[in-house]
């Protein structure tokens, strides 16, 4: 049911176009921040869903690395927050 | 109607009640007057809406008989990933959204944090 598929598609990307609103808008950091991983995973999503659509055969290396490796841009954001402390 | 397909619009019905999720996220983001509010909103994208998309893909991989041990092992994986890594990545996001904001939405009940971060514009009942 590929009409489904894209349907989930567009959603996804009204909710990043939603959260590069949210990026806009700020009002501050953290808000921006938090934002940013809004649409990272999103992104992570739209390439599962597209892999489902063309049948990409490196779908589930990269769902499994983004899960693993989306601590990272997050500990890094955190960071920058507190201006390097912990 | 062959259980291939009712496979195949069972996993299409999954992704799409994952990228609701996201949806949901999105707009209480946009809702939410606070950043630590933003951190909370947050978790149905990374809790509910990635594991489901990508169970979603992999019962469509199962239903059209392409799907191997390997990759369903690597879709398992990326699902634990999702809700156990962003747990912890929010907890991180959380503390520094919190010590960055000068003041919290009025609206927040219980503070669990103020014994031990002091924020300059929280006022304090005692």
């Amino acid at each position: 049911m590929s009409v489904l598929v894209v349907a989930a598609i567009v959603v996804v990307v009204v909710a990043s176009a939603l959260g590069t609103v949210q990026v806009l808008r700020g009002p501050d950091d953290a808000s921006r921040a938090v934002a940013g991983d809004l649409l990272f995973f999103c992104a992570t999503a739209v390439f599962v869903l597209v892999g489902v659509l063309g049948s990409i055969p490196v779908l589930y290396d990269v769902a499994l690395l983004a899960a693993l490796c989306g601590i990272l841009a997050t500990a890094a954001f955190a960071r920058m927050l507190t201006r390097g402390e912990r | 109607m062959s259980a291939g397909d009712v496979g195949s619009v069972v996993a299409g019905l999954l992704m799409l009640l994952g990228s609701l999720f996201f949806l949901v996220t999105a707009l209480g983001m946009l809702r939410s007057r606070d950043a630590i509010s933003r951190v909370n909103n947050l978790s149905p994208a990374t809790g509910a809406g990635l594991p489901l998309v990508i169970i979603g893909a992999a019962v469509h991989d199962l239903s059209a008989g392409d799907l191997t041990v390997l990759d369903g092992v690597k879709a398992a994986l990326a699902v634990g990933a999702a809700l156990v890594v962003s747990s912890v990545a929010s907890n991180l996001l959380g503390r520094a959204a919190y010590r960055s904001q000068t003041e919290l939405d009025p609206r927040t009940v219980g503070n669990a944090l103020e014994p031990f971060e002091e924020l300059d514009g929280v006022e304090h009942d005692d």
